[in-house]
């Protein structure tokens, strides 16, 4: 009985005493100079967390970005495949327990999980500000915020993204605005839908859907606003279930996210994808899954673009390794091979005017394939990412007022 | 005659239901481009294989640790259920069917509702992210297959060699050890298969206790799985058929050889 106890004490003893807090090694290393950090990561191991559902993008990084890390900085890259909400949440669980050396040393983040992770404080930094090539090529303003929630140098940029919709040349016309959308869903039933929200893809539809059927971003840029929320979402709740009726399945069921309405697309079962990604249809023909004629269009009402981030973790046993890659990434070197379609296609998140000029040629000259849209038709369209107070509002909504109504 | 014809409607019904869908994968691993109406595909492209072949290294690192974790698995069970399987087996105590309700109750509640909890408490006792805590969350939700089928080994093998081992001198670990366990081979082999599935086949637990530092073939599958690359899914989803089924086999002929050495089984 007595040794009963005196275990359940020591266990009891391991769960409630703190873990000695972190040094001040991580102060240092926000003023260190970055030669000195790339020193002192060189030979060591980064681990980067990241979605592992692009067999193209693992691919990348697996060669292209760990043979870069291997030769330049003698690093070993090791990428680890897990979605973003759920490495939030290990890393909000270590917090708790009071792990003060975790495994992650890089994250693939933004939006509401950069804003989960940030306000639990579960993030290192200010970082990304140090970092050589973001003084140099990115242009300030353009990565201030992240989904309206500030940035504040706790994640470096990465790569930028905007929503297209994708359909195949050789069977349908692409409507022009989304009361040509609406029409075209009506006359051709069960032949349209969209994936289920919270999946990014299907939650970036519906926002573009509320920006354009309430009129514009801009009222919605300063912030959360209840009343404001409460007076417009029941236009797009309108607008949502007006067309149910017309989709897929006559809307009883949605894709459960959006790699399955890419299924869908490519098996001919609907007649539209969508993607956040603009050469996304480009890399799927290449891999031989969506049939050559496949192209992609947007609508006149606007096409959001969101700029995608890495952050350092506040546990991140190595964290100048993490700092080394995530400058690495926003290299142009890099940047450019990720820009090219038979690679990954992801949209650069530097300002190529920022470059020098055989760079920037380098950059015009990347053929990005027939099905991917230039920036003279994205550009003029572009609209920013709605605050993510509004993202967590509308997801909810549909739920409440679209799928269980 | 009848007999045969017999034998002929079921082969193929089994084969129906367990080989046409490895054809169809392997189809699909082939085209990825396979899509209605089409009943044969129309393009075949090879660009599935050669992204296994330029990752091999990896998917196969995991494969190995997904293999060895769940033997681990497998060996811890049978730590943890031999002699309270012994006991359930031989004795009656008050309680005794409340006790046995209580201990299978793991494999019927979802992981999730302990899981969470239980994370917290393996990342301070620092047996999150290791090799270790795998096998040990592993061990814990699937023991009672191991547990069920032990506890059905010694009721079939009743109380009398034991005895009769016992009368002849043998101390209890010679019991345990060179006439017991013997006979409760087949047992273990069924309740070793079902833990090996379920812990080779676990991603949710795996994931949140290995933390991304144990590799897990299903860690490198499910992604795949969800995304659309659909010929890559179904390449690694043969593997994922391919080496339970071998390890079954191989298991079943060095069994069967062990048996007929010793005589225990008429040729």
């Amino acid at each position: 009985m007595k040794r009963i106890a005196l275990t359940l004490m020591i266990l009891w003893a391991a769960l409630i005493l703190p873990v000695a807090p972190a040094g001040a090694d991580d102060t240092a290393l926000q003023h260190l100079p970055f030669e000195q950090i790339v020193e002192k990561a060189r030979g060591t191991e980064v681990r980067w967390y990241m979605y592992g559902g692009w067999a193209h993008v693992n691919d990348w990084v697996d060669t292209h970005v760990a043979a870069e890390m291997k030769k330049r900085y003698d690093i070993r890259l090791v990428r680890v495949p897990m979605d973003a909400g759920v490495f939030v949440n290990k890393l909000l669980n270590e917090k708790a327990a009071g792990k003060q050396k975790g495994n992650i040393d890089l994250l693939w983040i933004n939006g509401e999980n950069f804003k989960n992770a940030k306000e639990a404080g579960l993030l290192f930094g200010p970082f990304a500000d140090t970092l050589p090539n973001v003084k140099k090529y990115v242009d300030p303003a353009s990565v201030t915020h992240d989904f309206g929630y500030p940035v504040e140098g706790y994640e470096a940029p990465y790569g930028r993204a905007q929503f297209v919709f994708e359909y195949d040349s050789a069977q349908v016309t692409p409507p022009a605005d989304l009361a040509g959308l609406k029409a075209w869903i009506m006359a051709n039933p069960g032949r349209f839908t969209y994936p289920q929200p919270p999946d990014f893809t299907g939650s970036a539809f519906i926002r573009q859907v509320f920006y354009a059927v309430t009129g514009g971003h801009d009222q919605y840029m300063a912030g959360w606003d209840a009343d404001l929320f409460a007076k417009k979402a029941p236009l797009l709740w309108k607008w949502l279930n007006e067309v149910e009726p017309y989709l897929w399945q006559k809307g009883r069921t949605y894709p459960k996210d959006s790699a399955t309405l890419d299924t869908l697309f490519s098996r001919g079962e609907v007649a539209f994808g969508m993607s956040y990604h603009p050469s996304h249809a480009q890399s799927k023909i290449i891999e031989g899954s969506y049939p050559a004629t496949a192209r992609t269009f947007v609508l006149k009402d606007g096409a959001i673009f969101n700029t995608h981030f890495t952050a350092i973790p506040f546990n991140a046993p190595n964290k100048a390794g993490g700092m080394v890659l995530a400058n690495l990434l926003i290299s142009a070197d890099i940047q450019l091979s990720k820009y090219r379609p038979d690679q990954w296609g992801d949209f650069p998140a530097l300002d190529i005017s920022r470059l020098p000029e055989a760079d920037q040629k380098r950059f015009q000259d990347v053929d990005l394939g027939p099905a991917t849209l230039g920036s003279e038709i994205l550009g003029p369209v572009a609209v920013p990412e709605i605050p993510s107070a509004y993202l967590e509002a509308l997801e909810q909504g549909w739920k409440e007022h679209v799928l269980d109504k | 005659m009848n007999r045969t014809a017999r034998h002929g409607s079921t082969l193929v019904v089994l084969a129906l239901l367990f080989l046409l869908p490895v054809v169809v994968l392997v189809l699909v691993s082939l085209a990825p481009g396979w899509r209605f109406p089409d009943v044969w595909p129309a393009a075949f492209s090879l660009r599935g294989v050669d992204f296994f072949i330029r990752h091999h290294e990896k998917i196969l690192m995991a494969l190995a640790s997904s293999f060895g974790f769940s033997l681990l698995t497998v060996a811890a069970t049978l730590f943890m259920c031999l002699l309270p399987a012994a006991v359930f087996a031989r004795h009656r105590f008050p309680g005794k069917t409340l006790l046995e309700g209580l201990l299978l109750t793991p494999a019927l509640v979802p992981p999730m509702t302990f899981a969470m909890g239980l994370h917290f408490i393996f990342i301070k006792v620092s047996l999150a992210d290791t090799i270790p805590g795998v096998v040990l969350i592993l061990a814990m939700f699937s023991y009672p297959y191991m547990f069920r089928a032990l506890v059905a080994g010694f009721q079939t093998m009743g109380e009398d060699y034991r005895i009769c081992a016992r009368n002849l001198g043998a101390s209890p670990a010679d019991i345990l050890f060179r006439v017991e366990f013997p006979l409760l081979v087949p047992s273990i082999i069924a309740g070793g298969s079902v833990v090996f599935l379920v812990a080779f086949s676990e991603y949710f637990l795996v994931f949140l206790i290995g933390g991304g530092s144990v590799p897990s073939f299903t860690g490198t599958l499910f992604p795949l799985l969800s995304s659309s690359n659909r010929s890559l899914a179904a390449i690694l989803t043969l593997i994922f058929l391919f080496l339970p089924v071998l390890l079954f086999v191989v298991m079943d002929i060095s069994l069967m050889r062990a048996y007929r050495r010793k005589g225990m089984m008429s040729a």
